[in-house]
């Protein structure tokens, strides 16, 4: 791109961005703040890091997951962000109902990460086997396999209900 | 050439069944896989799906059913075979059809049934913890049987030799992905082997699916792939709707491939944004891509109820309409994700680093995508000239063509080139679908009826076929084939000789459904 070209677009072209007023979310802030509190008082840090583990789910609950990160609701701004290990993990998250092929994976994943960590089940299936439930190739809701300590059901939750519910979780934890 | 002039040249054939786009015959076991060969060998058809029956109860044999696709015709050719119940073998096809491979294996986990001559028997779709002697498609299997935890060894290839070490990554990886299990054997950082172990999210679905009612088994067919519901419910219904012969109405029609570009439009916007962004660590077509994506999802859940395309396509017609407002409203924000998500990539596509990254990666060669029978843009990308949606038209693609769009590279570039093509296709489709909507009905009365039917769609991600047997008025048999099944075994192909830290950047560029496959 030629400097001309660029100094063009720069000054004459059309907007790139979006205003923020124009996709801000009010609730979706607001949970985001109390998160952020929420954090400090269990903590005493700013950041909360989450370990995500599929135990079978249809993948939709992970492109939720995914859009998290994305510029609507990107949750780093509240310290939230995904881990690429459970020993770096404060939380769980596990999607899907557990399948028996799963079931060893999401054990361990369980134990290795460092306690006291918090288990939420993401979406119908983790949180009571969903329609699969009883299938021969499924164990069932997540608390078949490893302790949960709060539910996000949804088929699959929209994102400002998963912050909700990780809200939820942060609240009941104890210090 | 037509279906049954072809078949007219196997002695040992005989036609049973001849209907407007598939046409039916019977072989024995001993000639399947003979005849086979030379329909993909000779006549150049696709195997295109290769499924098994338990009929032990009526006739004491399971039937066997591989399905060609010949394109030129626009027809289906089914072979049926018939596997006694005592003495359960057949003569493999993969042998000669490499494509037949993965179905063979998964045939010998479910039903037990042997492709006599199959070069690599090992399991599939049943892991470790699953005992000897399990064969959950039979129908004396109970869906909600509770199975021992076995140990049965589930060997995987393995290369030896002086400075070559193996990588295990999976089934939990580092990013917020499904579950699958890899094992690269390298030299240095090149790829020697790679294989794949998948059937970590095996829920059961085709079993569940026997017994139920049509309307009962569409959630679990919309909830198949997350990513793909639109795709799938519409192939489902319309293998229903080819039973019970009704035509629905033309303003379903062309909601129902409204509906299905929009699945596309997501998906492929959301991979441009994956594989530039994620893939390469060109973070600013992620992030814009991905927002661009979030506001279609939002889309959906505004005239939908919910963020993927799910609930409207059912057996008959449709379940909602849309208004003129809601067709406006879809026609601005799709036109807007397809203007700025040019404009993103093209901006990428300028970068040198970033075409260094995409071109000569992960090379799929035409030969090997035909002879694995991959499907869908994977496909076409390596120059397979085939789709759904001109072969075999469906819903409005009659009326309304689309062209086709072929790469010839075969590298993860062409994949992603093709991906921008297509989304200019869809746009101008989705254009053409909203202003020149017809009134009318969207639903027309349906009587489920007993027979079989194939349906097929060319989802964002290839080609989905349904095969359903409907028996007295629920499900008898129903394997939903995803393209993924097919295209997963071009790992196998297109991994060997790129570096490991490429891999990413070529599974992102196939995106396959782990869910899907499993189910």
């Amino acid at each position: 791109m030629s400097l001309l070209k660029l100094l063009k677009m720069l000054f004459f072209g059309p907007r790139v961005t979006e205003p923020k007023k124009s996709f801000e979310d009010q609730e979706f802030e607001k949970i985001g703040a109390d998160i952020k509190k929420e954090i400090r008082r269990l903590y005493g840090g700013r950041s909360l890091r989450i370990r995500a583990v599929d135990g079978g789910s249809t993948n939709a609950e992970e492109i939720e997951l995914t859009a998290l990160g994305n510029a609507y609701y990107d949750i780093d701004r509240f310290g939230l962000s995904f881990v690429a290990s459970p020993r770096h993990a404060d939380m769980l998250f596990v999607t899907g109902p557990v399948t028996r092929n799963l079931e060893r994976a999401v054990k361990t994943t369980y134990e290795a990460a460092p306690q006291p960590c918090i288990v939420v089940a993401i979406g119908d299936g983790a949180c009571i086997g969903g329609i699969w439930k009883d299938s021969y190739a499924v164990v069932g809701a997540v608390d078949k396999v490893i302790p949960v300590h709060v539910r996000i059901p949804g088929d699959p939750p929209t994102p400002t209900e998963i912050l909700k519910g990780i809200l939820a979780a942060l609240r009941s934890a104890k210090k | 050439m037509k279906s049954v002039e072809i078949i007219a040249e196997f002695q040992e054939a005989r036609t049973t069944y001849e209907a407007p786009g598939i046409v039916r015959a019977e072989v024995s076991r001993n000639d399947l896989s003979r005849i086979a060969a030379a329909l993909v060998g000779r006549h150049g058809l696709a195997l295109s799906l290769l499924f098994a029956a338990d009929n032990r109860q009526e006739k004491h044999a399971f039937e066997l059913h591989a399905v060609f696709s010949n394109d030129a015709a626009h027809e289906r050719l089914v072979l049926s075979a018939e596997v006694p119940e005592q003495d359960a073998w057949y003569s493999s096809i993969t042998a000669t059809v490499a494509a037949a491979h993965w179905y063979e294996r998964y045939l010998h986990d479910m039903f037990g049934i042997e492709p006599k001559g199959h070069p690599d028997l090992r399991r599939l779709i049943h892991h470790e913890n699953v005992p000897e002697g399990t064969f959950p498609l039979r129908k004396d299997f109970a869906w909600n049987a509770k199975m021992e935890h076995a140990d049965v060894p589930y060997p995987m290839q393995h290369v030896e030799g002086e400075g070559i070490y193996e990588i295990p990554v999976g089934p939990i990886h580092a990013g917020v992905i499904e579950p699958g299990h890899f094992r690269f054997n390298v030299a240095g950082e090149r790829i020697i082997n790679l294989e794949g172990k998948l059937f970590f999210t095996h829920k059961g679905v085709e079993k569940i699916l026997e017994g139920k009612t049509v309307g009962e088994g569409l959630p679990f067919i919309e909830r198949l792939s997350g990513d793909m519901a639109a795709a799938n419910a519409l192939a489902y219904c319309q293998a229903v709707e080819a039973i019970a012969g009704i035509e629905i109405p033309k303003r379903a029609k062309m909601l129902r491939s409204l509906l299905n570009e929009l699945e596309r439009m997501t998906m492929h916007v959301h991979d441009l944004a994956n594989i530039g962004g994620m893939g390469t660590g060109y973070s600013f077509v992620a992030a814009n891509g991905f927002r661009i994506k979030e506001r279609i999802m939002r889309l959906s859940a505004r005239v939908l109820g919910n963020r993927f395309w799910r609930g409207m396509i059912v057996p008959g017609g449709l379940s909602q309409d849309f208004t003129k407002e809601q067709l406006q409203d879809i026609l601005e924000t799709a036109k807007e994700a397809y203007w700025e998500m040019r404009e993103v990539v093209e901006l990428a596509l300028a970068s040198d680093g970033f075409l260094d990254r995409l071109q000569t990666t992960g090379v799929l060669p035409k030969e090997a995508a035909l002879a694995f029978g991959a499907v869908g843009l994977s496909a076409r990308a390596s120059g397979v000239d085939r789709d759904v949606r001109r072969d075999y038209p469906y819903a409005a693609y009659g009326e309304y063509p689309m062209p086709v769009v072929t790469k010839n590279t075969g590298d993860v570039y062409a994949r992603y080139k093709a991906r921008l093509d297509e989304l200019e296709q869809t746009m101008g489709f989705i254009e053409k679908m909203v202003s020149e909507m017809a009134d009318g009905e969207i639903m027309t009365a349906i009587e489920i009826k007993d027979g079989f039917a194939i349906g097929a769609v060319e989802s964002w991600r290839g080609e989905i076929l349904y095969a359903l047997e409907i028996k007295d008025g629920v499900i008898e048999r129903c394997f939903p084939r995803d393209p993924s099944f097919c295209n997963w075994a071009l790992f196998g192909i297109l991994g060997p000789g790129n570096i490991v830290p490429d891999f990413p950047i070529c599974n992102k560029s196939l995106n396959l459904s782990y869910s899907g496959t499993d189910m």
